[in-house]
């Protein structure tokens, strides 16, 4: 990956990998972990990319990836994070906040397939192919996700 | 359908506003440089490795052949047996079985160059003889290359320098 590519791939996509990485950390210091590893392996990856779509997809699938090799780490599973309180970002409107906070209570596995389906728009199967999941299963992730957000958000999730 | 497209603006509305840390594109940006410095860094260490291994291998290797034979690899690949000869006023240079007479070669100084063909092999010599000075010979072998115009003078084989034979006493 040459220095040109790198850079233009980072800007367009930092944001999104990092989003990605927050849904499937849910605190700030593994996700900057998770997104750093995903670019280290952006800059060590040798072949080249068909378009920025493919890049966008690649660089999400091991964003996706890194994070459940930090959830297999050990000693991250007892890790606590109250640290991350002080630190959470700020919405410029409450209900926006409201969803920030009630996807963060959802479990780890419904967190990533919602995230993935509403923001980045990826449809069951890509999302099946991403998570190397079956499309039931992100399916019904999907509606279980869904179910919860309808519960805790009332009138503001449909 | 209405529904989910809402939830779908909301969902992006919200998460919109979260950005990667500041500075964070920046230490990714200078994290690349550095990986380019770290690559060229240990390209270096690996080159200082393998010449100080170099060095070990060639030290210890000549170490145990002079231990063992008395003499080291390096010189017995880099010594031929080559002589100046002085006998009945001729002045010869023997390797092995060529001889070949310099006498009539040396000039007003006692000095002698020329080559000699061999097979596949050119020697290149210098006679140093006179009454004032150590009797010296210099020699060079090259290896003949055909795709070249011309004898070039492709491969320095080694250097030597011969000690000349005394003249016996008559």
């Amino acid at each position: 990956m040459d220095t040109r590519e790198y850079e233009q791939l980072l800007t367009l996509y930092l944001d999104s990998v990092y989003r990605v990485a927050l849904s499937g950390c849910s605190n700030k210091a593994d996700a900057e972990d998770v997104a750093q590893n995903t670019f280290i392996k952006l800059w060590e990856r040798q072949e080249p990319f068909e378009d920025l779509e493919h890049a966008r997809k690649w660089l999400i699938r091991v964003a996706v990836n890194e994070c459940h090799s930090l959830w297999r780490t050990p000693w991250r599973k007892r890790t606590s994070y109250l640290e991350e309180l002080a630190s959470e970002p700020s919405f410029s409107m409450k209900e926006r906040s409201d969803l920030y906070y009630a996807v963060k209570e959802l479990p780890v596995k419904y967190r990533q397939v919602v995230h993935l389906y509403y923001l980045e728009e990826y449809s069951v199967k890509e999302i099946a192919e991403i998570m190397k999941l079956s499309e039931t299963a992100v399916q019904t992730r999907l509606q279980r996700a869904r179910q919860k957000l309808k519960e805790t958000l009332k009138g503001a999730w449909k | 359908m209405n529904e989910e497209k809402q939830n779908r603006e909301y969902y992006q509305e919200t998460f919109r506003e979260v950005h990667a840390p500041q500075g964070m594109a920046e230490r990714l940006m200078n994290m690349e440089e550095g990986k380019n410095k770290k690559k060229a860094g240990s390209v270096a260490k690996w080159i200082a490795i393998a010449a100080v291994a170099a060095v070990i291998l060639f030290a210890g290797s000549n170490g145990v052949a002079y231990a063992t034979t008395g003499s080291t690899w390096v010189e017995k690949l880099f010594t031929k047996d080559v002589k100046l000869v002085v006998e009945d006023d001729r002045i010869c240079i023997v390797d092995g079985d060529t001889v070949i007479d310099v006498t009539e070669e040396l000039n007003n100084y006692g000095r002698a160059t020329g080559k000699y063909q061999g097979d596949g092999v050119v020697m290149e010599y210098e006679v140093a003889y006179n009454k004032l000075k150590q009797p010296h010979l210099d020699v060079r072998y090259y290896y003949e290359d055909e795709d070249y115009e011309g004898t070039r003078m492709s491969q320095i084989v080694f250097g030597v320098a011969g000690t000349p034979t005394p003249t016996p006493e008559p």
